[in-house]
């Protein structure tokens, strides 16, 4: 016990060297922390719900340019173990500012309210399901851009040659709000009137089986079905079809992993630096340390825990402060709802501050075992 | 008077060990920061080297790019009768969800159809092997980086879309431009594959720069058609916004870096006026001021974070001319482009490393000039 108040003595006897370590340690595991919950929210688990293991999505297994034909809806509702199908649609448009761009979904309105995971106030689904130009918006969208239920919006199109102008006549909570969701049937119309060609079209369907167990089945039944029709299709579950857009980013996950570890190496060096400094100005008293009888395992030990303390104060700092940070300021907000959820994670928590434990043990090796090795006479005979 | 510079590289030199750990955290900052910026340049400079001054582009209106845009089939027609064009290209871009050769994962490439003339309109694009495609055929020529990059696109080989099966005739380089991210085709060819008979968008050559201003004009005005009209400069301009992610990415790490590299330099530059409190006294007591002083530990710290800045940017250097690719989220589709390190990049990652050397050493500068010569020749 005596040796751990040593330790604590030691580390806050230059209080400003050990605060401004203190802190850098932070920060740079505050940044590893934001990193690593950055890889973790890209593969999206934390949008998905109990139901998405049911949905499956199928589109042109060529280009999601090219539409499946609406005839497929039918075709897709016979296949066995298919509880439901929905046409998916996106339609890319922007309220008021053009640069701020936002997701439509054509759906099916049955579609709306099965999953229980997202909420709709059960008066406000009826009024949905009843109008055809409703539009179901979700609650922090509804709050970002302040409409009210019943409020007439128009939502420029930025890719079809059209305007979807519709009533707020719903909203939804849940883990994934980034998307407007309209009727299949409002868009069909709208899609007839400028562009003839495209109508009767939708860019994917979703469809729901009975049990997360049917899905991989379905999904190559659905393909199988389709080889040799005008459009092939690609099923896949919801999360892969998500992971699909990770993965035409490219090699993100290696890029962020390099930064994070030049991160690492980072602190690594500050505190090395902080070590050798400390030992550097005590020296002489770890000499007298020695003539005192403590070994050098005592004096590699001393270092060492003084490092420890001093990470475990970052770590603290640094990986609390990222937990708190991202749960006060909403990311949602911050990036205009391209990134959705940001969530600091325990395991994410548990492996920055293992992480902090390896480079604290690092950073005092050269420092601590140069401590132990000094000779004594040489230190002491040294007058300066 | 002021302190010899010469004095700090000395003491820089003596303290090496200190010098060395900063110098590297500096570093450390600044080479992460010149890798996420030279990925940005090159994005950037791939889509600026792009445009041609002459060349116009007209898209549906409100259409933010040639692949989310859709222009009448007659439009070309009314089009041609302009005054002052030299050439007009009408195209058809469809994008195809294609398997990455190496890292996994699939990305959309964007098949071009477009003519002679259209080919014509892009003079950077130059073919090195094999031949052009045919009219009338299911035929590609393909840049080399997708080529080298993705599955079943190499010469030779059969690159299949559903039930069509397209033969890869020849591969052309595009330099350092947007269209080394593309396979080119006939016009007809994504009409009929993809079952897409509305063209894509109209590029429109001027005679000259002063046909440009009007022709922009009467392309908006016109009123059976609807697009939105401007320079092929312009629209890549535009595009650089898709750089914005990185950049933002770039610059928050960069700072939350620097930040950590700052304190750091804090804790060696105090240390530093600790270990000299006696030479600062005899400095004092030669008559040097305090204000020389100081100026003299700040310019110790702005040397090492110099030295930081170099070894930094010399580190993040072997990345320049590295390609890479990633989805360009204007088009929906890969975008190639290599890592740029321009000199002007190298420059700001020693900027930065001079500000982290001058946050992290102000204060303990502004200590050292704060000592006097007796009370620091006392404490001794």
């Amino acid at each position: 016990m005596a040796f751990v108040r040593l330790i604590l003595k030691n580390a806050l006897r230059n209080r400003r060297r050990t605060l401004l370590t203190t802190l850098s340690v932070a920060v740079s595991l505050f940044l590893l922390v934001s990193l690593r919950t950055l890889i973790t929210e890209m593969k999206g688990d934390t949008l998905m719900t109990e139901q998405s293991g049911r949905r499956l999505i199928t589109r042109s297994a060529v280009s999601l340019q090219v539409p499946l034909p609406i005839a497929y809806k039918e075709k897709l509702a016979r296949v066995p173990n298919v509880d439901r199908v929905s046409e998916y649609q996106w339609i890319p448009s922007w309220y008021r500012e053009p640069n701020v761009p936002l997701m439509i979904i054509a759906c099916d309105p049955e579609f709306m309210g099965t999953d229980p995971q997202y909420a709709i106030p059960p008066a406000e689904l009826v009024a949905f399901k009843a109008d055809r130009t409703a539009l179901i918006v979700p609650q922090k969208m509804l709050d970002k851009y302040g409409w009210r239920i019943g409020q007439r919006i128009t939502l420029r199109g930025s890719v079809f040659p059209f305007d979807v102008e519709g009533t707020v006549r719903a909203r939804f909570t849940g883990p994934s709000q980034n998307a407007i969701f309209c009727w299949y049937a409002y868009f069909n119309e709208l899609v007839r009137r400028a562009i003839p060609d495209r109508a009767d079209k939708s860019m994917a369907f979703v469809e729901l089986t009975h049990t997360a167990a049917d899905a991989p089945g379905v999904a190559s039944l659905i393909d199988a079905m389709f080889t040799n029709s005008i459009v092939p299709t690609r099923s896949e579950s919801e999360k892969n079809f998500v992971l699909g857009f990770s993965a035409m980013l490219g090699n993100v996950t290696l890029f962020i992993s390099a930064i994070a570890a030049a991160v690492v190496f980072a602190i690594v060096l500050v505190t090395t630096n902080t070590m050798s400094m400390a030992v550097r100005e005590r020296r002489h008293e770890i000499a007298v340390l020695k003539t005192l009888g403590f070994r050098p395992g005592h004096v590699v030990l001393l270092i060492a825990g003084e490092s420890l303390a001093i990470s475990t104060a970052g770590a603290i700092l640094g990986i609390g402060g990222a937990r708190l940070f991202f749960r006060v300021f909403d990311i949602y907000d911050l990036t205009n709802t391209v990134i959705q959820h940001f969530d600091v994670t325990e395991e994410t928590m548990a492996l920055a501050a293992l992480l902090a434990l390896v480079m604290a043990i690092v950073s005092s090796l050269v420092p601590a075992v140069t401590a132990a090795r000094t000779s004594i006479a040489n230190t002491l005979r040294d007058s300066n | 008077m002021f302190i010899p510079l010469k004095y700090n590289i000395r003491n820089l030199f003596v303290r090496r060990t200190a010098t060395l750990l900063t110098a590297f955290g500096i570093a450390v900052s600044v080479a992460v920061f010149v890798a996420v910026m030279a990925l940005v340049e090159g994005m950037d400079q791939t889509f600026v080297a792009t445009g041609d001054a002459r060349n116009i582009i007209a898209l549906r209106r409100g259409a933010v790019s040639e692949t989310g845009s859709i222009i009448d089939i007659e439009a070309p027609l009314i089009v041609r009768n302009f005054p002052g064009i030299e050439a007009i290209s009408a195209e058809r871009l469809v994008y195809v969800s294609t398997p990455r050769l190496q890292g996994g994962g699939s990305s959309n490439v964007v098949i071009r159809g477009l003519n002679d003339t259209g080919r014509a309109l892009r003079p950077q694009v130059q073919l090195v092997r094999g031949r052009w495609y045919r009219p009338g055929t299911r035929e590609l020529t393909v840049s080399r980086s997708i080529a080298s990059r993705f599955r079943n696109c190499d010469l030779g080989d059969e690159f299949p879309t559903g039930s069509t099966r397209w033969k890869v005739v020849g591969i052309f380089d595009a330099g350092n431009t947007a269209y080394s991210s593309e396979m080119w085709t006939d016009p007809d060819g994504p009409a009929a594959a993809f079952q897409r008979r509305a063209w894509s968008d109209i590029v429109v050559r001027a005679t000259d720069k002063a046909a440009i201003a009007p022709l922009l004009h009467l392309l908006d005005a016109e009123p059976r058609i609807d697009v939105d009209a401007r320079t092929e400069v312009d629209y890549f301009a535009e595009q650089t916004k898709a750089s914005t992610p990185v950049r933002v990415l770039g610059n928050v790490v960069a700072v939350v870096m620097a930040v950590g590299s700052a304190f750091a330099a804090m804790n060696t530059m105090y240390a530093a006026v600790g270990a000299r409190t006696r030479e600062i006294a005899v400095l004092r007591a030669l008559g040097f001021s305090g204000r020389a002083v100081a100026l003299s530990f700040l310019s110790e710290a702005m040397l090492l974070a110099v030295v930081g800045g170099v070894i930094g940017g010399l580190a993040a250097l072997p990345l320049n001319g590295l390609a890479t690719g990633t989805t360009n989220w204007f088009t929906f589709s890969e975008m190639n482009f290599a890592f740029a390190i321009t000199p002007r990049l190298f420059m700001r990652g020693i900027l930065f490393a001079i500000a982290m050397g001058t946050v992290g050493g102000v204060l303990p500068a502004m200590r050292a000039s704060r000592l006097s010569a007796a009370a620091a020749m006392r404490a001794l």
